[in-house]
């Protein structure tokens, strides 16, 4: 049996206890292909978050495995799984998530400081990364100088510093209008076809419905239905 | 040395050395610490992003002792006319020209220490309260 990519086994969360405990998920498997975006829907409290904190090795499930690129990571330490998401995994976040004190420029360039301390040029490929997104004129521009826009390609930016193979992306087009929300989609959508990267978005947005090659739908912490390919 | 070693001097210039040390040590401490909560969000997203104990922590201790630094300059800055004027005074006090650069090392010191509490918060924030509002 080929081993999972990205994905979760019979994986169950709880949060609280006694009356208070609250089922986030319940016996979840699912897999991500490598090289595709998978959007995973439904409405509030029904476990999207939860498992996207899954995926990113932020949350280990009470019961069930999780892989990432073949390993089951639910089990290693607090150092390992930091280990995990320093190489392969990266974050898109509603909020941004930016630093405020950086510029855009240091912004990226931490992303690959974090994920390669001793590597050279971080400035150079913040810089190429930067202009990839049409941010030439932002570069030393501080977060609270920038559109919601821009601060989702900047933080987009960062995620990518580094060359991580996963990027989940938590409501990445929430707080952007019509038209920068179009243009987050395509860029996301770009990564999976250029770069063969695995795209999971968390979004209540249909517009991304279009863009994903999958939509999973979720109700109650259980798999409600899944669309499309795989 | 007579004034420290044989008079009571020495021992109330020491006291009052200690109780400064002291006292700086709990107001940067406490500067450095509300400065590291008012950022926790961000140290929870570096370690969301794969930033390692170690590269938190060196924030942390990087941001201590610039404010080691800046406040060493501006004291020094301070202290090295006042020590001019004593001596244009009292011509007997004996301060050597290396005293008030030697006494950046312990305060640097200080503010090492006094950045344990904050390290320690950094370090022990939850990464995965970034999904959170």
């Amino acid at each position: 049996m080929p081993k999972l990519f990205l994905g979760i086994e019979e994986a169950s969360v709880s949060f609280g206890q006694g009356e208070a405990r609250v089922r986030a998920l319940r016996d979840v498997s699912l897999t991500f292909e490598k090289g595709t975006l998978s959007l995973l829907m439904g409405p509030s409290g029904s476990g999207k978050t939860t498992l996207l904190s899954m995926l990113g090795c932020l949350l280990s499930p009470d019961k069930g495995t999780v892989f990432v690129d073949g390993e089951a990571v639910n089990e290693l330490s607090e150092a390992g799984r930091t280990l995990i998401r320093q190489k392969k995994i990266s974050f898109v976040f509603q909020a941004f998530r930016l630093f405020h004190s950086l510029s855009a420029l240091d912004n990226v360039a931490l992303g690959f400081e974090i994920r390669d301390a001793a590597a050279s040029g971080r400035e150079e490929m913040a810089r190429d990364l930067l202009l990839q997104f049409g941010l030439a004129d932002k570069l030393n521009l501080e977060p609270n100088e920038l559109s919601p826009g821009e601060k989702q390609r900047v933080a987009i930016a960062r995620a990518l510093a580094g060359n991580p193979p996963i990027l989940l992306a938590d409501e990445p087009t929430a707080s952007l209008d019509a038209e920068a929300g179009k243009n987050i989609c395509k860029i996301l959508r770009r990564q999976v076809d250029d770069q063969g990267r695995t795209v999971v978005v968390v979004s209540h947005d249909p517009r991304w419905e279009k863009f994903a090659d999958r939509t999973i739908t979720l109700c109650d912490g259980r798999v409600e239905e899944q669309v499309g390919v795989l | 040395m007579y004034w420290t070693i044989k008079t009571g001097a020495g021992g109330a210039i020491l006291t009052a050395a200690v109780l400064g040390f002291l006292i700086g040590l709990v107001v940067v401490s406490q500067t450095i610490y509300a400065n590291t909560m008012e950022n926790i969000e961000e140290y929870a997203t570096l370690k969301a992003l794969g930033a390692s104990q170690a590269f938190v922590a060196r924030i942390v201790l990087s941001q201590a002792l610039i404010c080691g630094m800046i406040g060493s300059v501006l004291g020094l800055l301070a202290v090295i006319p006042s020590i001019n004027y004593a001596k244009s005074l009292i011509p007997w006090i004996h301060a050597p020209w290396w005293l008030p650069g030697a006494m950046v090392v312990p305060s640097l010191a200080m503010c090492s220490l006094a950045s344990i509490v904050s390290v320690r918060s950094a370090l022990t924030v939850e990464p995965g309260r970034v999904f959170r509002a």
